[in-house]
This record gives structure tokens, C-alpha cells and sequence, in this order.
């Protein structure tokens, strides 16, 4: 009885002091949480997907490790070819530790690439099939990655990963989604210096494939071929030279030949390198004209 | 005069050295053996693909964080209920405490100086196993750093990239960052070695002083989510009855979610010194009000 009187007394003067800490642990949690030093409160599905023992240790603050494992389950799955247990593995990873961008890349990465393929090729389903589940984890991977950048809208990485999904020709290509995610990319404060020129050079080559942005990725272009000399690459250098032709940009205003590229056999392989790549949507506006003068010029003996 | 007051500095270091020299022969530091065996292991281990992206060096020194800090929560935790729910039953099967009670010492100096035994016990094992992750730590950054700018060398990386690739795995290495994250761990076993004391007064068994305290600590991690229920859950979303039980946990129990900073601090992320304080101040608050607590169910128990 005394016992419980205590326990009574207890109580009561924790919740008195509590009164007192509550506002100033609040304080401290949404500080805490605002400059992401603690993890975010886990999800109701998530809580349910992760199994008791996990849940236990992620509760005591074990976050970290349980994804660790979690991880190398993923892979057991990943060599199983079971895409489903590897997609939820990569659920309760990221929700265990939903900033870290390798775990949302990986997954997204396994969906998007390695389940997609493994569909595409798989000779025991109908073409219909084959098609139709592809396309499915292409989205299944580019909606992974669209969590990650909702949880993280700062992280360039995740952004940048996108960008590369949808703007890459092993897969679905679509180039506005593409030049968003580029677009995307550039905002972030996250963004190190070292990575904004390629980056930039990576948007302006999308931008020059999306029909109606032609002007604004001549004017990002020139920008860009101005801007340093490491920007002259091969690429951005052809499509320069064809977005002049394409934009009829009068000639006192366009880059001369002779700047944009160092000579004319240079010229003629570059140009011949990028007409190649005709199949990924790049204008071609007096590429095939320029290659055929060329190729006069510097060969003649052999037309 | 002095020496035989209510509180006595003295007296409190006497009774804890005692209680630290008690808990040392029971050989509690032989699980020093395990960490290390896990620290040497991990140092080692490379995950999945763990060598595959961007920043992979970095991911595998968070990693080792990852598992050094759950392990050394998991060892605080267990010394910090363990040895505390011990204390006492201890000190009654050697007939210690009669022999100290029947001394002027009052009963709070000898409960302080019991926990601050136990605060030592726990603050020296925290060292021990921060300095071995810190070699280790140390050891594996500078070898990733070698590995990484060997990379560079060979793919001709411009020396920005170089640069903030060196700066990026540095900061994984040996930090003030990820010692405020071992800090933390410290301040959470200590409040659950309080709340152990507390529960050890009035339980009249070791197992059920370790399984309350225990239950205790993953209500800690609930505490978060209850107040979160209590004073941001408004209109018909808000059940009455649950409302209460989130307010009740609020007030009684403590928030363990505001110690749970090393997930950041493994990933580099800076604790500025204000909010460190804060929580140094609640750990402060937490253990007085146990220990007064403690003191309240023990000063006229009868042995």
C-alpha cells in the first residue's frame, strides 16, 4: 500500500515537472528536426512492413545498422531476381534513413534498370508483357526517386538522377521530363561549383533536343562556349554550330566556324561523330550538308 | 560539520569510487573485446556495390559509424540498467548497505554517489570504444583517401573535383561532430541509469527493475510521437481517450528521440554547441528529478 502511495506520489510530480519540459522539448525537436539531425517520424506502413525486431531496435535508435542490413537482404534479393522483396527492402531502407541518397539512387537503380531489363529480356513473357513491365519499373524506379527528392527537395544528387532516367536512351527517353529534372538540378543549394558547368552543359544538350526551347538553349549555349574553354567540347560545339543554322542566326552574330571548332578535319570527325547520334532526337540543320563539303575538301580523291 | 551534512561532495565521490571499483571487478569491460572485434570487422566490410557510386568512400565510413554507434548504445544501455538495477540488491546480499546506513551518510549521498558510479562506468566505456572507432576510423579514411586520389590521378579529375572529393571523405573521418553524437549516447544512458535507480527503490527484484526499465526506454521513443499526437491533433481527427494516454506519456516519460543525433553526426552533419547544451541541460533535469525521486521512495525504506 505504501508502495502504491509512492508510486502515486511518483507519478503525479513526474507530470507536474512534465508540464515544464514539454514546450521546451518540443522546441528542441522541431529545431532538431528543421536542421535534419534527427530522422523524421517513421510512417504507419512503414512501421508495419518493418517486422517486429526491427521495429524494436529502431525505436532504441538503431536506424542506421538495421538499414545496413536491410541493405545486404536487398542484395540476397537483387540475386534472386525477386524485384518485388527488393522493392519493398528499398522502402524500408529509405524509411529508415530517408536522407541518405545512395540508398534512394540504389533502389531506384535496381527498379529503373536492372528489373526493367530483366523484363525487357525475358523470353517467357509475351512481347505485349515484356513491354508493359518494363515501362512499369521504369516508373516504379523514377517514382522511388521522386519520394527520395519529396523528402529531400534539396538534394541534387536525387534530382540529377532523374534528369538521367528520363533523359537516358537505353530507356524511355522523355526529354521535357528530363530537362525539368536538369532544371531542377541547377537550383539546388546543395549544388558544389566543381559539378554546375557539366551539369549546365548536361541541360543545355537536353534543351537543344526539346522541341520550342531551341532559342533558350542557343542563348544557354553561347553562355556556356563563352564562358571557358572546357565547355568546348565536341557536343556542345555541334550542337552550337547546328542551333545557329536552325535558328537562321545572321552571320554577323553567329560564332564563326573557325572558332567553334580547331580545324576543319576536327570539324568533319565531330561533325560525323554527331550525326550518328542523329536517332536521339539532336537537330541536325546542315550536318549533312557540312559533312558532304568536308568530305570533299579533305578527301577529294575518293568522290 | 560539513562532512556530515545532507550533501557532501566528499562523501558522493567516496561512495562512487567504490561503486566504480564494485563494477569493474564484476569484469563488465570484457565486452570492450566484442566491440572491438565488431570495429575491426566492419573497418573491412564493403557492402553491396558499396565501391560503385560517387560517393561510396564516404558511405563506408558511415557505415562503420553506423555499427560502432548502435553497438556502443546498445552496451551503454545495457551497463547503464544492468549495473544500476544491481546496485542495490548487491550492496543488501554483501551486507554493504547496512554498513554504510548505519553511518551518518545520508541515504541521497549514498544513492548519488551509487548512479554516479554507475555515470562513471558508462563515461569510460563511451571512451574506450570511442577511441578504438577513432583509430579505426582514422585508419580507414586515410587509406580511402590514398585509394581515392590514386582514382583521381588516373582519370586526370581537375584539381576542384580533387579538392572537395578530399574535403567530402575527410569529414566522414574523426570529428567534433561525431563525438557530440557519442556525447548524446552518453546522456541517454545516463537518464536511463537514473530512471533504473528510480525504479530499483521501490521494485524488490533485479529482473523487474531491468524489464521496467527496459519498456521505459522504448516508451522514451514513442514520448516524441505522443506529444506530437497531443498538441498538433486538433478536431474530429483527435480521439479523446488516446489524446489523454499521448498527453500522459508526454508529461511522465522522457523524449529519447532528442538524443537520437548520431544518425547526423554519422553523416558529418555539425551539432552547433546550443543545442547540445539543451540537451545536456535536459539530461541534467532528467536525472535530478529521478535521483530526488529516488531519494523520496528510498529515504525511509527499511531493509
Amino acid at each position: 500500500m505504501k508502495t502504491l502511495a509512492q508510486l502515486v506520489v511518483v507519478i503525479f510530480v513526474l507530470a507536474g515537472f512534465g508540464l515544464l519540459k514539454v514546450d521546451y522539448e518540443e522546441q528542441i525537436h522541431q529545431e532538431l528536426l528543421a536542421e535534419d539531425l534527427i530522422q523524421p517520424p517513421m510512417k504507419n506502413l512503414d512501421k508495419r512492413e518493418l517486422g517486429q525486431v526491427s521495429a524494436a531496435a529502431v525505436l532504441g535508435g538503431m536506424r542506421s545498422p538495421i538499414a545496413s542490413i536491410e541493405n545486404l537482404r536487398a542484395f540476397v534479393h537483387f540475386e534472386n531476381l525477386d524485384w518485388a522483396k527488393v522493392e519493398t527492402s528499398y522502402q524500408i531502407i529509405t524509411a529508415l534513413q530517408p536522407q541518405t541518397t545512395h540508398y534512394w539512387d540504389t533502389g531506384a537503380w535496381h527498379l529503373h534498370t536492372n528489373a526493367s531489363v530483366y523484363y525487357k529480356e525475358n523470353k517467357d513473357l509475351s512481347p505485349f508483357k515484356q513491354s508493359a513491365m518494363r515501362r512499369r519499373y521504369i516508373d516504379k524506379g523514377s517514382a522511388f526517386l521522386e519520394e527520395g527528392v519529396r523528402q529531400n527537395p534539396d538534394n541534387w544528387q536525387l534530382h540529377n538522377a532523374l534528369a538521367r532516367l528520363w533523359s537516358d536512351y537505353h530507356k524511355l527517353p522523355d526529354l521535357k521530363r528530363a530537362l525539368k529534372h536538369y532544371e531542377d538540378t541547377l537550383a539546388c543549394k546543395s549544388l558544389p561549383d566543381y559539378k554546375r558547368t557539366q551539369l549546365m552543359r548536361f541541360t543545355f544538350y537536353t534543351m537543344t533536343r526539346v522541341k520550342g526551347r531551341e532559342k533558350d538553349a542557343y542563348t544557354m549555349g553561347r553562355e556556356l562556349f563563352d564562358a571557358s574553354d572546357r565547355n568546348h567540347t565536341p557536343n556542345l560545339v555541334c550542337c552550337l554550330f547546328v542551333l545557329q543554322n536552325l535558328l537562321a542566326v545572321p552571320e554577323t552574330e553567329r560564332i564563326p566556324e573557325t572558332a567553334l571548332f580547331p580545324d576543319e578535319k576536327t570539324q568533319y570527325a565531330w561533325l560525323q561523330n554527331y550525326f550518328d547520334h542523329r536517332s536521339q532526337d539532336y537537330p541536325m540543320d546542315g550536318v549533312r550538308a557540312k559533312i558532304l563539303e568536308l568530305g570533299l575538301k579533305l578527301n577529294p580523291g575518293q568522290n | 560539520m560539513r562532512r556530515n551534512g545532507f550533501f557532501s561532495p566528499a562523501r558522493i565521490l567516496v561512495i562512487a569510487g567504490h561503486t566504480f571499483t564494485h563494477l569493474v571487478r564484476m569484469k563488465v569491460f570484457y565486452f570492450l573485446a566484442v566491440f572491438a572485434i565488431l570495429m575491426l570487422a566492419m573497418s573491412y566490410f564493403e557492402g553491396p556495390w558499396s565501391r560503385a557510386a560517387d560517393d561510396s568512400a564516404e558511405q563506408v565510413l558511415i557505415d562503420i559509424k553506423g555499427w560502432a554507434s548502435g553497438a556502443m548504445l546498445i552496451f551503454s544501455i545495457i551497463i547503464a540498467i544492468a549495473s544500476t538495477a544491481l546496485l542495490i540488491p548487491k550492496d543488501l546480499e554483501d551486507r554493504t548497505l547496512y554498513t554504510i546506513l548505519s553511518k551518518p551518510v545520508p541515504r541521497f549521498d549514498y544513492l548519488l554517489g551509487k548512479l554516479l558510479g554507475v555515470f562513471c562506468l558508462i563515461g569510460i566505456s563511451l571512451l574506450l570504444m570511442d577511441v578504438m572507432l577513432s583509430v579505426i576510423l582514422h585508419y580507414r579514411t586515410e587509406q580511402l583517401l590514398v585509394e581515392e586520389m590514386e582514382i583521381a590521378k588516373a582519370l586526370k579529375w581537375p584539381k576542384e573535383y580533387v579538392e572537395t572529393r578530399y574535403a567530402d571523405i575527410s569529414s566522414q573521418g574523426v570529428t567534433w561532430s561525431l563525438q557530440a553524437g557519442i556525447g548524446a549516447l552518453f546522456m541517454k544512458a545516463c537518464i536511463m541509469a537514473a530512471i533504473a535507480l528510480l525504479i530499483s527503490t521501490f521494485s524488490s527484484s533485479t529482473l523487474f527493475t531491468i524489464v521496467i526499465s527496459v519498456v521505459i526506454f522504448c516508451i522514451g521513443h514513442f514520448t516524441a510521437d505522443a506529444r506530437n499526437y497531443w498538441l498538433h491533433t486538433s478536431g474530429k481527427d483527435a480521439s479523446k481517450h488516446v489524446k489523454f494516454l499521448s498527453q500522459a506519456a508526454a508529461l511522465v516519460f522522457p523524449d529519447f528521440q532528442l538524443f537520437n543525433i548520431n544518425d547526423a553526426t554519422n553523416k558529418g552533419k555539425v551539432i552547433s554547441p546550443d543545442l547540445f547544451v539543451h540537451l545536456v541541460k535536459l539530461t541534467f533535469f532528467y536525472t535530478g528529478i529521478y535521483s530526488i525521486l529516488a531519494w523520496f521512495t528510498f529515504r525511509k525504506k527499511e531493509f
